[in-house]
């Protein structure tokens, strides 16, 4: 599974990107996340299985939605600011479906 | 009196012998007998009769007749509404039979047999626009369609007769719902519905109350013949409030509808404005908003034209797209009498337009029609000709004037909505002339060894693809640079950027910087907007290169987005980095590509030293402001 996470300046997400892999090991499950940021997001169209948006771009779900043409959510507040990358991958795990 | 009774009354005014029963298949193409039955309509018109007849000379008008003949034919005609409806007419009967024979046809509408075939041929062509539905075979035709698709039809009728010309409609209602018609019914209809528009205080325009009230009737009056809508699928009940309450209103009303009739009504009422707020359903307005930015995106990327920098004029896009989508949606697209005339007068801004299609088709899986795509092009155009600017350019020209002559048109036909050229003069005149007149950019026909801060093209020979390409990626070059002037003008105030010398915090200087923000209206409350950067800055630290951060908010939005600057004298110390310059950005809940404009300045700041040491080197905000101009 293909997991994009994106935010304004690509550099918030890095860590949770981090502790999502780390997650994923731990699980034995085959992920591979990536993290960009939203200007850059052009060239990921067409790579990747969903995608995860940081809080401070939830206004731009529905443009990321119509650019990507997969899965785009936003995570949760709190699951964000803690890192914490269990939540995140079963957010990504669920919206996948 | 008809076209055709007009054309026959002309003719025996100006024959001087009169004319018989034979001459007429010669000059109309029509049988004696009904030339014999369309003089006794004339006829009819008047008391005394206007056209007299003989046996030996066949019609002639006889002389007391002529003034009032003469008047008649030098008056005014009016198109008759009988000739313009009997389309519709036979569209009516269709509707009411299952199968009919022609001829029948013929004779209850009065017409010739071949007249019916051209009207039904005619309604393939204009009404049904080429699609399925009206069947021919030998002297029969028919409709192939289910009452569903037969109603619908008859929606997008009406909604573009009601475009076209309100006076007639209900002329043409009367026509489509046959015999059973009423009109008292639909005006008390008509008026029950405007009162409970009024009632609730929906603002609704005539057209859509007169299409509401229309549809309802219509229903009516096929549920009457016993052409009632089948159960249907499942259906959800409509998101918008507006649309919603109607329905309620109409359930009320025990008009005899079915739940197949409020389905096929809702998404009619869907793609109508009929609610007091802008805001019917939040998810269209949402996704509205993300097709129009990625349309701009695209316009910006492929033809280097900035339609977001009118206000007006992406929330009038906004609210068209807005509605463009529901008609999608739902099939009730519109037409645009203009479209024809738009393709051929404004191909470019059609072509621009064009981009809207397969943005649609991405997220909706609907291709818009070329009529939708007519109405984007008419904004485009908008744009194009009252909002962009265009590059004032000089040309240096030679003493040859055929040369001059080729770069001024290559430029035209080139580059015609990016550069405007405003004079040819000879190298020696220059100076004088930027002296006085602003320029954007020059093109020379010959080496310039002045060079000032004006962007500057040569071409070498006579122009070919090579030197289009060159001048047009200097043209991009300028206006991303133009761009980002109007950014930094837009974001960034004199108010908000400050300089400190004396040793600071990271928390000190965000609190400053909030405090500014928040005076300048353009954050609610500074302390939440604190707490939210600081606890940011503790998991995602913000630190850009080495020496810039740009800290901002994980939840706090901004009122209006704006750019808060700290210049540090002395730096501040952050992960392990001495930092001389922190941009914080307040953001804006909205779709906005300039916010990815600004990041792309910040990034851009951040990986040149020595643009950050001008900037750090500034001594006032206007100074500051006006460096960040020359570096971006």
């Amino acid at each position: 599974m293909k997991i994009l996470l994106c935010c304004n300046a690509g550099m918030s997400s890095s860590i949770l990107v981090n502790k999502m892999r780390e997650a994923g090991a731990k699980r034995g499950m085959d992920v591979e996340v990536g993290a960009v940021a939203r200007m850059e997001l052009d060239k990921e169209v067409g790579k990747w299985d969903v995608c995860l948006v940081g809080p401070q771009l939830s206004y731009a779900v529905e443009g990321i939605k119509v650019q990507m043409g997969i899965p785009v959510a936003c995570v949760e507040p709190r699951v964000y600011a803690l890192a914490d990358g269990d939540a995140a991958l079963d957010f990504a795990i669920n919206l996948k479906g | 009196m008809t076209e055709r009774q007009f054309q026959i009354l002309e003719i025996i005014f100006n024959s001087v012998e009169g004319v018989t029963g034979r001459e007429w298949s010669a000059r109309l193409g029509v049988s004696s007998r009904t030339i014999r039955n369309e003089i006794n309509r004339i006829n009819s018109h008047r008391e005394e009769g206007l056209v007299s007849a003989s046996k030996q000379t066949g019609y002639y008008i006889a002389k007391e007749n002529l003034p009032h003949v003469r008047g008649l034919l030098a008056g005014e005609r009016e198109p008759s509404p009988e000739n313009e409806l009997r389309g519709y007419k036979i569209l009516g009967k269709l509707m009411a039979e299952d199968r009919l024979d022609t001829y029948d046809l013929a004779e209850e509408l009065h017409l010739a047999q071949p007249t019916v075939l051209k009207e039904i041929a005619k309604l393939k062509t204009e009404v049904y626009k080429k699609e399925k539905g009206i069947c021919a075979a030998g002297d029969y035709v028919w409709l192939e369609a289910d009452e569903w698709a037969i109603r619908r039809r008859v929606f997008r009728i009406m909604e573009e007769e009601l475009q076209r010309n309100r006076r007639r409609f209900p002329a043409v209602m009367a026509a489509l719902a046959g015999d059973e018609y009423d009109q008292r019914e639909y005006d008390i209809l008509m008026y029950a519905i405007r009162s409970y528009f009024e009632k609730a205080s929906v603002k609704v325009s005539d057209t859509n109350l007169m299409l509401v009230a229309a549809a309802v009737d219509f229903c009516m009056v096929r549920n009457g013949m016993g052409r009632t809508l089948d159960a249907g699928a499942a259906w959800e009940e409509p998101v918008g409030t507006g649309v919603k309450k109607l329905l309620e209103h109409l359930r009320e009303q025990e008009l005899g509808l079915s739940e197949g009739d409020f389905r096929l009504l809702s998404t009619l009422f869907h793609t109508l404005k009929l609610s007091a707020h802008l805001e019917l359903s939040e998810e269209v307005r949402q996704l509205s908003r993300a097709i129009l930015e990625e349309f701009l995106r695209e316009v910006l990327e492929k033809y280097d034209f900035d339609l977001h920098s009118s206000d007006s004029l992406y929330e009038n896009m906004l609210i068209h797209i807005e509605y463009m989508m529901r008609r999608a949606e739902t099939g009730y697209e519109i037409q645009n009498p203009l479209m024809e005339d738009i393709k051929k007068t404004y191909p470019f801004a059609y072509e621009i337009a064009m981009l809207m299609v397969p943005i649609v088709y991405h997220c909706k899986h609907i291709y818009i029609r070329d009529d939708e795509v007519a109405y984007i092009a008419v904004f485009v155009q908008h744009y194009l000709e009252n909002i962009n600017v265009r590059l004032k350019t000089v040309v240096i020209g030679s003493s040859r004037n055929s040369i001059n002559a080729i770069v001024t048109v290559w430029l035209k036909n080139h580059f015609f909505n990016h550069v405007e050229v405003t004079d040819v003069i000879l190298s020696y005149s220059l100076e004088d002339y930027l002296a006085e007149h602003e320029v954007d950019l020059i093109v020379s026909t010959g080496n310039l060894s002045v060079k000032g801060e004006i962007p500057y093209y040569w071409i070498e020979s006579v122009p070919d693809e090579k030197a289009t390409e060159d001048l047009s990626s200097l043209i991009r070059k300028i206006r991303v640079g133009n761009r980002c002037v109007s950014i930094i003008q837009k974001y960034f105030f004199p108010e908000e950027i400050v300089i400190f010398r004396e040793e600071e915090t990271f928390e000190s200087v965000v609190r400053e910087l909030a405090a500014r923000l928040e005076k300048g209206n353009k954050i609610e409350s500074g302390n939440e907007f604190v707490e939210d950067v600081l606890q940011r800055e503790e998991n995602y630290p913000t630190v850009l290169g080495e020496q810039m951060m740009i800290p901002h908010p994980l939840m706090t939005f901004a009122q209006k987005t704006a750019v808060a600057v700290a210049i540090l004298k002395r730096p501040v110390h952050r992960e392990g980095k001495e930092i001389t310059l922190i941009m914080m950005p307040a953001i804006e809940a909205k779709l906005n590509q300039e916010v990815d404009a600004l990041f792309q300045l910040f990034n851009r700041i951040a990986a040149d030293g020595q643009k950050l040491r001008r900037l750090w080197g500034t001594e006032n905000a206007g100074e500051f402001l006006e460096t960040l101009i020359a570096v971006c």
